[in-house]
Order: C-alpha cells, then sequence, then structure tokens
C-alpha cells in the first residue's frame, strides 16, 4: 500500500465527476426546473474542472500514459505554476466548486462525486504528491553516419573487430602498421 | 491482404455472434418492460402519474438486473477451469470462448454505468413528478407525502433512495478505478476498490425491498415528553413493521394518517383489481379516474367525466362505454425480482471463493530457489493434491511480504505422475517482488546460482491459490502450433515444453513452432537447457521437426553475441533483429497445407495486434490459423 499514487485516481475521478457535473446541468437547464440558474453554473464548474483535469500528470516511478491529445491544455495548465502544481489548491478548489451544485437535484450526484475527488486529492496532497508535466521527449533524428568514427584502414578481408582492436597485445614479430597479419611475408620488390 | 472470410470467421465468428445474442437479449428486455409500463392498464395511474421518468427508470432497471447478473459469472474462475479442462465442453470453439471472459465482466460493467446513469436520472425526474403531480385519489400510490414536498426528501428519506445514492458512490469509485490506466500503474487501488462489490451487491438488495417505512418511523418523534415512549414504539414497530403491517396500522392510526400511505412495501406499485376497476373507468360518487393532468377541483364536476373515446369513433371499443367502477382501486408492490435474478450468481461466486479459500489453506513446501539472469528467479515447490495442467497459472500469497496482496504467476512446471514438483518464474519489477525475493535469496548469495537446500529452513511461508486456466492450454490441442513469447511471457510456453519433454505422444499437437523474442542475449538462459534437453530427445527420437525454435534478439550493439558455449543448438537458431511476421506465416502456411495451426502469443500489444492481423488473412495454401490470446491487466 505504501507505494500507490493517490493523484492520479483522484484526477480520474474529478474527471468523471466534471462530466457528471456538466450532465446534470444540462438536464436542469433544459428541463427548466426551478432554480435553472444552478444547472448553467454546474455546466461552468463542469467544463472548468473538466479543463484542468485533463493533463494527467507524471508518475514520480515509470511512465505515464498520456490522455489523447494532452499537450495543448498541459501548456495551458503550467503556466500556473504552483496553483496547479499543489494538490492542496485542487482539494479546496474542488470542494469550493462543488457546494452550489449541491442545492439543486439534478446535480447532486455531481457534487457527492466531486467532494470524494476533492478528499483523494487532499490524501495525496498530505502525501507529499505534486502535479508535474508530462513533457514531449525530444525527437532523435537519427543522424546518418554518426556511427561510423573512423573509415576501415585496410582492404577486405578484414578480421572482426575483436581482432582489430587489440594491436598492442599481441605477440611481438607482427609487423606493426594495421592489424592485418599477412600469412607470408610481403614485400613490394620484384625480384 | 484480403480477409480470409473463413479465417475471420473462425477467429472472430463466435465471439461476435454470442456478443450479439447478449446485445439482443438487453434489448428485448428493455422494450418489454418499457412497453409494460407504458401501455400495461395495472400502471395507468402511475404512468399518468410519472409519465416517461417512469418507463425509463423501470426498463434500464431490467437491464440493470441482467448485467448484475452476469458480471458475476466471468469471474468465477475456477469453474471456468474446469469447464476448460473437462470433457464436458469437448468444441474448442466454445473453450475458446472462455478466453473471453474478462472481456465480458468490462463489457457488462460498462453497460451497468451507463444505464445506471439511465436509471439514476429518470428516477430523479420521477421524484420531481411524484411531488408535482400528487394525488389525493390515490394515497397509497404516492411516494411523495403531500403536494410540492421537496424530491430532496425523496431521495434521502426513503430506503430506495438512500440505498441509491450510496450505490452510485460506491460505483463511482469502483468505475473511476478501473480504467486501464490505474490497473496499469497502480493495481493495488483498482484490486481493492473492485471488492467494494459485495456493498454493492447488499445495497442493490435492500434498494429493492423498497421498505419505506424504515425510515419515516424514525422521524415520529413528536414531542419531548412522549418523544422517548414514541421512540421506543417506532423503533420495535419499524422491526416488527417487516412482518406484521396490520399491527403497525393499528398503532399509527392515531397517531400521524400520512404514515398509513406508507404501509405497503416498495415506491411503484402496481394495480390489483383490474377486473373491478378498469382504468379510466367513472366512479358513480363524482370522484373522476382520468386525465389527471387536468387540476383537482376541474375534474369533481360530473359532467366532464365522460370519457373522450366519443369524440373519436374510430378508438378502441372499450373507450365508448362509460365503464362503471365497482371499487377503489387498490395497489400493491411488486415482487422484487432483482433478488431472482442476483441470487443465484451471487451464491455461486460465494461458494467458489469458500471453495478457494478451503484450498488455499495449506501452505507450500519450498524445495529450491534459482536466481536467473536478468532480474529471474525460479522457485521449486511441493504440495499435497496439486494438480495443473500445463499453461495453468497460480496466485501466490506470501504474508511475509504483504498481508493483503496476491499475485498471478503461470507455471513453469507442472506436476507430472512420476514428479510432484512445481515451479514458477518470476521477473522481479515492482515492490512485492523485490521484497520476496530479499526473503528468500539473502542478499550476500544473489549472485550465486542455486542455493543448496541446507541454507533454506528460513524460507517465508507461502500459499497459492489456482491452478486457473488460460488459453495456452490449447496449444497441445492443435495438430501445428505456433507459440510466440516475449520476453517473460515464455512462462506458458516453458510448462509445455516440460509436459512435452515428459511425453508428447498423448497429445495431438505434431508440430511446434516456437518463437522466443528478447532484449537481452542473458535472457535466453533461463530455459536455454530446456530447449537443448528438448532438442536433443526430438532428435534421439528421430523427429527433428517436431520443435522448431527460432530465437530473436531484438536489441542490439553490434557486438556478436552467443547464449553459451554449450548451447550449439541454439546459437544457431539466434537471428539478431526483430521477426518478420509475414514471412514466417507464409512459411508455415506453405509447410503445413491445409491444416488448421493455432496461434498462441504471450507478449506485448504491438506484436499481438500483428498476429491478429496476420491470422485473419489470405493464404494461397488453405491453411487456417486460429488466434488465441491471453489479456493481462
Amino acid at each position: 500500500m505504501g507505494q500507490i499514487e493517490w493523484a492520479m485516481w483522484a484526477n480520474e475521478q474529478a474527471l468523471a465527476s466534471g462530466l457528471i457535473l456538466i450532465t446534470g446541468g444540462i438536464v436542469a437547464t433544459a428541463g427548466q426546473f426551478t432554480q435553472w440558474y444552478l444547472g448553467a453554473y454546474s455546466i461552468a464548474a463542469g467544463v472548468l474542472v473538466c479543463l484542468l483535469e485533463y493533463p494527467r500528470g507524471k508518475r514520480s516511478k515509470g511512465s505515464t500514459m498520456e490522455r489523447c491529445g494532452q499537450k495543448y491544455l498541459t501548456r495551458v495548465v503550467k503556466l500556473f505554476g504552483p496553483l496547479t502544481r499543489n494538490y492542496y489548491i485542487r482539494a479546496f478548489l474542488h470542494l469550493g466548486l462543488a457546494v452550489p451544485a449541491g442545492f439543486l437535484l439534478a446535480t447532486i450526484l455531481g457534487t457527492a462525486c466531486l467532494a470524494i475527488a476533492s478528499g483523494i486529492y487532499l490524501l495525496a496532497a498530505i502525501r507529499g504528491e505534486q502535479w508535474s508535466p508530462i513533457e514531449p521527449k525530444p525527437k532523435e533524428r537519427p543522424q546518418i553516419g554518426g556511427t561510423i568514427k573512423q573509415p576501415p584502414s585496410n582492404p577486405p578481408p578484414r578480421p572482426p573487430a575483436e581482432a582489430r582492436k587489440k594491436p598492442s597485445e599481441e605477440a611481438a614479430g607482427v609487423p606493426t602498421g594495421g592489424p592485418q597479419e599477412n600469412p607470408m611475408p610481403v614485400n613490394d620488390e620484384v625480384v | 491482404m484480403a480477409v480470409s472470410w473463413r479465417s475471420w470467421l473462425a477467429n472472430e465468428g463466435v465471439k461476435h455472434l454470442c456478443l450479439l445474442i447478449w446485445l439482443s437479449l438487453n434489448v428485448l428486455l428493455f422494450w418489454k418492460t418499457f412497453l409494460l409500463y407504458n401501455q400495461g392498464p395495472e400502471y395507468h395511474y402511475l404512468h399518468e402519474m410519472l409519465g416517461l421518468g417512469l418507463c425509463l427508470s423501470r426498463a434500464s432497471a431490467s437491464v440493470l438486473n441482467l448485467n448484475c447478473s452476469l458480471i458475476l459469472l466471468p469471474m468465477c474462475r475456477t469453474l471456468l477451469a474446469f469447464l476448460r479442462g473437462s470433457q464436458k465442453v469437448p468444441s474448442r470453439r466454445t473453450r475458446r470462448l472462455l478466453d473471453k471472459s474478462r472481456t465480458f465482466h468490462i463489457t457488462c460493467g460498462v453497460t451497468i454505468c451507463i444505464f445506471s446513469g439511465v436509471h439514476v436520472a429518470a428516477h430523479l425526474v420521477n421524484a420531481l413528478n411524484f411531488s408535482v403531480n400528487y394525488r389525493e385519489d390515490f394515497v397509497e400510490l404516492n411516494a411523495a407525502r403531500y403536494r410540492e414536498e421537496d424530491p430532496r426528501k425523496l431521495l434521502f428519506t426513503t430506503v430506495p433512495g438512500l440505498t441509491g445514492v450510496c450505490m452510485v458512490l460506491v460505483l463511482f469509485l469502483m468505475f473511476t478505478a478501473s480504467t486501464y490506466a490505474i490497473r496499469v500503474s497502480n493495481y493495488d487501488i483498482f484490486w481493492y476498490t473492485h471488492n467494494l462489490f459485495f456493498v454493492f451487491y447488499m445495497l442493490l438488495m435492500l434498494h429493492v425491498s423498497g421498505s419505506v417505512q424504515l425510515l419515516s418511523c424514525v422521524q415520529l418523534s413528536v414531542t419531548p415528553w412522549t418523544a422517548a415512549r414514541q421512540a421506543s414504539l417506532s423503533i420495535t414497530n419499524c422491526l416488527s413493521c417487516l412482518h406484521h403491517p396490520v399491527v403497525l396500522h393499528q398503532y399509527q392510526r392515531n397517531e400521524h394518517s400520512f404514515f398509513t400511505n406508507t404501509m405497503k412495501r416498495g415506491l411503484l406499485k402496481y394495480q390489483t383489481n383490474l377486473d373491478t376497476h378498469p382504468p379510466g373507468c367513472i366512479n358513480l360518487n363524482g370522484t373522476h379516474y382520468q386525465n389527471t393532468h387536468l387540476p383537482e377541483h376541474l375534474s369533481e364536476h360530473f359532467h366532464e367525466s365522460f370519457p373522450g373515446g366519443f369524440s373519436k369513433p374510430d378508438e378502441l371499443t372499450q373507450n365508448t362505454f362509460v365503464k362503471i367502477c365497482m371499487e377503489e382501486p387498490r395497489f400493491q408492490a411488486n415482487f422484487p425480482q432483482t433478488w431472482l435474478w442476483i441470487s443465484g450468481p451471487l451464491c455461486l461466486y460465494c461458494a467458489e471463493r469458500l471453495y478457494r479459500c478451503i484450498r488455499s489453506n495449506k501452505p507450500v513446501t519450498i524445495i529450491s530457489v534459482t536466481s536467473h539472469p536478468s532480474d529471474v528467479v525460479e522457485i521449486r515447490m511441493v504440495k499435497e493434491n496439486f494438480k495443473a495442467r500445463p499453461g495453468q497459472y497460480i496466485i501466490l500469497h506470501c504474508p511475509s511480504v504483504s498481508a493483503l496482496e496476491n499475485h498471478p504467476f503461470t507455471l513453469t512446471m507442472c506436476p507430472t505422475e512420476t514428479k510432484a514438483t512445481f515451479g514458477v518464474h518470476l521477473k522481479i519489477v515492482g515492490d512485492w517482488t523485490e521484497r520476496f525475493r530479499d526473503l528468500l535469496l539473502p542478499p550476500s548469495s544473489q549472485d550465486s546460482e542455486i542455493l543448496p537446500f541446507i541454507q533454506s529452513r528460513n524460507y517465508p511461508k507461502l500459499y497459492i491459490d489456482g491452478p486457473f486456466g488460460s488459453p495456452f492450454e490449447e496449444s497441445l490441442n492443435y495438430e501445428v502450433s505456433l507459440c510466440v513469447a516475449g520476453g517473460i511471457g515464455v512462462t506458458p510456453f516453458a510448462s509445455i515444453l516440460n509436459t512435452l519433454l515428459d511425453d508428447w505422444k498423448p497429445y495431438k499437437l505434431r508440430r511446434l513452432y516456437f518463437i522466443w523474442v528478447c532484449r537481452d542475449i542473458q535472457s535466453f538462459r533461463w530455459f536455454a537447457d530446456l530447449l537443448c534437453v528438448l532438442y536433443n530427445k526430438f532428435w534421439q527420437e528421430n523427429r527433428p521437426d517436431y520443435v522448431n525454435i527460432q530465437l530473436y534478439l531484438s536489441q542490439t550493439d553490434g557486438i556478436q553475441k552467443i547464449i553459451g558455449e554449450k548451447y550449439q543448438a541454439l546459437n544457431s537458431r539466434l537471428f539478431i533483429g526483430r521477426p518478420r511476421w509475414k514471412l514466417l506465416f507464409d512459411e508455415i502456411a506453405k509447410c503445413n497445407r491445409g491444416k488448421t495451426v493455432g496461434v498462441f502469443c504471450c507478449g506485448p500489444n504491438s506484436i499481438s495486434k500483428t498476429l491478429h492481423k496476420l491470422s485473419n488473412r489470405n493464404n494461397s495454401y488453405g491453411t487456417r490459423f486460429e488466434y488465441n490470446k491471453e489479456s493481462f491487466s
């Protein structure tokens, strides 16, 4: 139990509660319930919560799955700095957003779900978790010819790389000037 | 490139047929219940009061009944393992259906979530309509106690309402913790919240019993000096009221009169005396049973009480007659059908959990612990009366490591008639496996290969649950099988290879293509001995083409590698780079014309998807590829 990251679960819950709030708000305003302005408020609150929670934070250990298309929102959320990084602020923000929607019947469930999400965020904040954005990895361009350090110095047939790298450890008597060992002595005089 | 219809039908056909059957069952139930509440005469007055919300809520409730009962069945793993192994399910096609049990569970779960949403929304509208359309004619029918009662009170002070709210919250917790991202990263959260399903089912049983008076009698404290007497009276009444509504009626007759309305159980009632009181009839006392959308005081006038059918001569004949009511309508709540739906699967599941608990009570005896390269530990153990088939998996539980966590591992060696030892290979990835390894192998000797038995006196107590079935058991039942393993995914195939080493003749398998892809050359040493011994055995028995091994090293840094000096048979079968699946499939198709080849994959999703696509493709040799897959997490 010691290594559970609660923030990820709180994030899923908050996103789901945002959607429930939006649905409840639509039902309330479309059905023209009494106090329908609370329905409109709940739609706005739901949209705000969804936008805030859509970019998933980075896990402290291991790789994180990104949500589809979240990099644009990550940039926006990153701009707010400590306001979005700190989970205490998020917990109280969600609690505050949830309360007004609790007075209307259609959005009561959204309130309950968002309140639970805010509680889990509080737990995550107490355990010291923080939101960190998932940075896109810089694309590694394959460099053509980057692995070729040095062109071969001998014509084929060439011995394998291990043999090529050990000229100094060979027994004395091998002619220096290249790893190629000639089976017969070669000289360039024409006799 | 064309999708071969024969292959597609063999691979996907039965699965889609079952999905279609399930879908049509749901649609049928929804439609039938919707029509019943929309048009049935026994719900006529209720429908007038509540409108569309009634039909939607009851129809979605019937779909929820079906899915809540079906969702438990794929989780009875011991039963499924039994079905897989026994001869009671002879057809391979039906056995392959069992591979999809987890997917079916998830489908039912998603359906429950969606229809719960519909059900809750419809009931919220019903609560509103109960308070707005309150009728004094039918006091029994109302859930509200007076006109314009706040619907939120209805929600929170009735048993169905309160249990419903709690169930939605439990479902919310379970659903948000079951997403793929959470399962992959924090499996614990998923596991612990998913065990709340039991709370969900208990709340569901209470929800449909709908004993409304349980809560309303708690509100009965009137004046302080009679409060104590009445409170005690109420509580004893509450306890007995479930059985003796008549008795309660006597007590409460001189108390608040609204209490008598909630005498009967259940919020939604049907009319019992249709023959003596057909809906829409005229009461000669002046009470008008039609057109409830008119204000109440207008409907008292007798001259308006003629049925509207006179103006439309082509309506049903029953409307052209003026019906006289013999008596007041009587209402009764439905028997909670949900109890019938969910009691069977719930009892089956509980029985299975009990059986598993009893079976796993005895700890195993660990024989040896071996440390392999690339963070793999092999454990060999024995247990009394433990039987397993190759390809099955077990769940390990070690209280010294963690009191609550269980982890599944595939058996790499199964007990046979001659040898009762069985074993698992564990890859050390997370904190549980790390702690487990530290308990099994003291840190000083983790570099050495095998721990002698003498030093093993202090092994921790280990309990196993299982064995449970998996699709890989089928690989011995095909004439030709292609087994593809990625990394540690080789474990189910290791048990198959161990079984073939023991005795290959009783099985239908006559040719096995074994492809193993790894990132690190040292990983091949986990089973290099087994592969070489198997290769030699088949060579000696003059069946060299029984097992065709291909090993692939997918990542290389350019230096030539070999597995080990003594594994010459494997070194010559080692390829650098990723396998080329299409060429492989073509070669297998050419060498096995007209046969059915079973394709098994235990590895990363990308390989699995490629193999699935290739299995559905056409080939000119008439070979059929049947794809079998295990889904993890």
